[in-house]
């Protein structure tokens, strides 16, 4: 295979930049190009993805027409498409925000896809999440594989929800050919896990913060042995590039298929939570509270309702009390057996490295780093007004 | 006569007292020895197997007539071989070629051994030999096969062992010399049962294909014993705890022991059960390959007690003081689950990696992994047994990707919706009838104490409103409502 040129949206994001990271690394001699919202150069440097290879376009997924002459002006033989809206934690299980991210995660997608198809683009692979399959709280997720139905609409969150009307959307574009080049464009899905890693805004801030800004850490939700899995962004990063290459190859298993992508060590909310605070600054709980999981979902109930009468919003809810007891974790056979993908870092190596920039980065910036989140959401509120 | 401390054990828990009740009362064998078509010589060996053995004389004589001498034998073998190995009063230049030889005497008439020092607990086995030799001959040339060829290799090994002097000195050396050594004592028994298993037609084949399960079955029984036995071997004299492993927590092996260190040895003790973690979803993996109940019990009990003793064992201080063991109750328990099929052994796998997570602690170096082994042991057995219901889901999942997001949205139905609402209004009747109660018990106390309300209804007359709105404002700043939950998200 020569020298493809690769387009990554929302490659300058944590996501994204891991997956451009991995590719330098991985294929020094393809051609990357960057698409973003916006293009801070400060971050590209910070994040290590400026490069020569890597040219950054400023372009938002909404705007048909610059996607559109983005595309025609390059064409590009593939797409890693990271670009979506993640709702900050507070808005998880809330439904304000679903217009949003029903724009970008599904317009956006379906825009990015449309302007692939126009250029004859070979490899699409798309940035799903388990979030797809797992958001539904009524139900118990252990063990599950690609076999698991995704949600439905008004059933789980409005991230899950709108990811997996976009996933859907990529894999039935699966084996559409191209009018004008006559290729054949093969798509596959990747799911990773929670994710944690360098530049992580949401993960690793909120556990951190029990410590820091709050004294919480003593209190156990549950019994504190439900299963759930995360991912490092690094192993994240390298699932795609395992994925792009497959699609690439002479034998695509990987097309139309969908993968769960985690560290394959599944621990409890609750144990990742100690590991983190110990990582952090060898902080240890000097005691246990037990808050049996009933109580805490009748005490996020109430939370939800002061919420409904404050418009304050709060990060105790039904939703987040479900997020820390659920059982939710996937086996890793299939991706294992199609894409080749073994975790390169255990959950432990990734941690360190977590939490040593994480570390660094909140004595550079003081003690609040602002989230890509909240900028984002300021940007959208603009954009849509 | 039980002591008075079980008899004040047992009537505080009743659970395992049940457990024993039920165990002597309702087990049945599979199969049971019938003494009236046995031999003299049998017999005799059955004595001595019962005299050697505490814990393995019972289900080998629940075995499958076609094994039942076989492994009484194979067991009687190696526990003579054992006891020259053990004993410290022959010399290694006699022991050796002993130990080298040892399967070529279970060919000799009449042969046996009466070197041992007397206070060597199985003399009496190897002094009475001939019968073990006796009987060995009768049985089938494949097991005899097995048997002497397990036999050679075990006394090389221990052979070995007796002449390597870094060891008898300085003990186990790294985690590869202590899983070989693990082998020698212990692996290779299971694939000596594994050939006869499979010999017998009642284990499958395949299991010969996967010889690293065999090993796990022998290695964990092993690492589990070792670190039990961490207290009662170092009085011996007897290392078995690999110095990789130990060098990570102290310099010189004998702190471990002493009280002072009582919390790294601790932290030593849970790398030690991290260890053998490793091994148990690989023991569960074995026994799905077995076919006959009989066999399947004798493989699965010591695979429970062994679970189960490193739960005991894990983060307890006691095991350096004294010998710890699983009660009597607790042991009839994990017989009673150990005799009935896989699913029932895999809960108690597990029942007791849940107690190891509740027991870890973030204080240990290893805390981490040690969740992380006992997790991947749960999802390894959700694996073979799935909680939740497959086919459905699966057949869901296949409709949905057919036919296209929204085939599968759960169908909007009055009823349910009708009797959710009467759910969320009780709910909230009830919330609020609760929160009236205690508003009105608060209220109360305070009266019965003395508050005083008639004043502070006055305050609260709109001729003090300005005042209480300055008091509120200067007093309260921005809330920030705050969660003991940080949650997921991608």
């Amino acid at each position: 295979m020569a020298s493809p040129l690769v387009f990554v949206t929302g490659g300058t994001g944590f996501v994204g930049s891991a997956i451009v990271r991995a590719l330098l690394g991985k294929h020094p001699t393809w051609k990357l190009s960057v698409l973003d919202m916006s293009i801070d150069k400060g971050m590209c440097q910070e994040r290590g993805i400026t490069h020569p290879n890597v040219e950054f376009v400023a372009i938002n997924i909404l705007d048909i027409p610059s996607l559109n002459e983005a595309f025609q002006h390059r064409r590009p033989e593939a797409v890693i498409h990271v670009a979506g809206f993640v709702p900050p934690l507070e808005d998880r299980y809330r439904r304000r925000l679903w217009k949003q991210a029903y724009r970008i995660n599904v317009d956006g997608t379906r825009n990015v896809l449309d302007a692939a198809k126009k250029v004859g683009v070979k490899a699409f692979v798309y940035t799903s999440t388990c979030c797809v399959v797992i958001d539904d709280y009524t139900q118990s997720y252990a063990n599950i594989d690609e076999r698991w139905p995704v949600v439905e609409q008004g059933t789980a969150s409005i991230y899950g929800e709108t990811k997996a009307v976009a996933e859907s959307l990529v894999l039935q574009a699966n084996g559409s050919v191209c009018e004008e080049t006559k290729s054949t464009l093969l798509t596959c899905s990747i799911r990773p896990a929670t994710t944690f890693g360098e530049g992580d805004h949401q993960l690793l801030p909120s556990i951190v913060s029990c410590i820091i800004d709050k004294n919480e850490s003593v209190f156990q939700v549950g019994d504190g042995l439900n299963l759930w899995d995360t991912v490092y962004v690094g192993n994240s990063a390298d699932a795609h590039v395992l994925a792009l290459e497959n699609l690439l190859s002479d034998d695509p298993s990987a097309a139309g298929e969908a993968f769960f992508i985690q560290n394959n060590e599944p621990t409890s909310f609750r144990e990742f939570c100690l590991a983190v605070w110990k990582q952090y600054n060898g902080h240890v709980p000097s005691f246990t509270v037990p808050v049996p999981a009933g109580l805490a979902w009748v005490l996020g109930a109430v939370m939800e309702a002061l919420t409904w009468f404050t418009h304050t919003p709060a990060t105790l809810s039904r939703g987040s009390v479900n997020d820390a007891t659920a059982i939710r974790y996937a086996s890793g056979e299939k991706s294992r057996r199609i894409l080749g993908y073994e975790p390169r870092f255990s959950t432990e190596e990734g941690l360190k490295r977590t939490c040593t920039e994480y570390r660094q980065r909140r004595e550079k910036s003081g003690s609040h780093p602002k989230s890509n989140t909240e900028m984002l959401i300021q940007q959208l509120k603009a954009s849509l007004n | 006569m039980p002591s008075a401390s079980s008899v004040v054990y047992y009537l505080t828990h009743p659970g395992e007292l049940r457990s024993i009740i039920q165990w002597k009362t309702w087990h049945n064998a599979v199969h049971e020895r019938d003494e009236t078509k046995e031999t003299e010589n049998q017999k005799k060996c059955f004595h001595y197997l019962n005299k050697t053995s505490r814990s393995f004389a019972a289900v080998i004589q629940e075995l499958h007539p076609e094994l039942l001498m076989p492994v009484c034998l194979f067991y009687l073998i190696l526990r003579g071989l054992d006891t020259i190995e053990d004993d410290t009063s022959i010399s290694a230049k006699k022991k050796e070629p002993t130990l080298r030889n040892f399967y070529t005497y279970l060919e000799l008439d009449g042969w046996n051994y009466t070197e041992n020092r007397p206070e060597e607990k199985d003399r009496d086995l190897l002094v009475n030999f001939d019968c073990v030799v006796r009987e060995f001959k009768q049985q089938k040339q494949e097991y005899r096969d097995i048997i002497a060829d397990i036999t050679k290799r075990m006394g090389n090994g221990m052979a070995d062992y007796c002449l390597n002097a870094e060891f008898n000195e300085k003990g186990v050396d790294t985690i590869r010399d202590y899983d070989m050594y693990c082998y020698y004592v212990a692996g290779l028994v299971g694939e000596g049962l594994t050939s006869m298993f499979v010999e017998s037609k009642f284990g499958n084949p395949a299991l010969l294909d996967r010889p690293h399960l065999q090993v796990s079955m022998g290695l964990f029984l092993q690492k589990t014993n070792i670190i039990r036995d961490i207290k009662e071997d170092f009085e011996d004299n007897r290392r078995f705890w690999p110095r990789e492993i130990w060098s990570n927590h102290v310099d010189n092996f004998s702190d471990l022991l002493k009280p002072e260190n009582r919390e790294i040895a601790l932290n030593c003790s849970s790398e030690m059960v991290l260890n053998a973690l490793d091994h148990a979803d690989e023991c569960l993996f074995y026994l799905a390959g077995l076919r006959e109940q009989s066999v399947f019990n004798f493989c699965a009990i010591p695979q429970s007690m062994a679970i189960a003793t490193l739960a005991l064992c894990f983060r307890n201080p006691k095991m350096f003081e004294r010998n710890v063991k699983i009660t009597k109750g607790e042991a009839c328990q994990l017989m009673l689950e150990s005799t009935q099929n896989l699913q029932v052994v895999c809960d108690v796998f597990k029942k007791y990696t849940r107690i190891i997570r509740r027991k870890n602690v973030p204080q240990d170096p290893n805390f981490l992994k040690i969740s992380i082994a006992c997790g991947k042991i749960e999802q390894f057995i959700e694996s073979i047994f799935p909680s939740a219901n497959v086919k459905e889901i699966v057949a869901k999942g296949e409709l949905q990707r057919k036919l296209g997001l929204g085939a599968v949205a759960p169908k909007k139905d009055d009823k349910k919706d009708d009797a959710q609402w009467w759910d969320s209004l009780y709910l909230f009747l009830m919330v609020m009838g609760l929160i009236v109660v205690v508003f009105g018990s608060m209220t109360l106390t305070a009266w019965a104490l003395g508050a005083r309300f008639d004043l502070i209804f006055k305050d609260l007359m709109p001729s003090n409103w300005g005042q209480l709105k300055q008091e509120f404002v200067s007093h309260d700043g921005p809330r920030i409502t705050s969660s003991p939950v940080a949650h997921q998200e991608l």
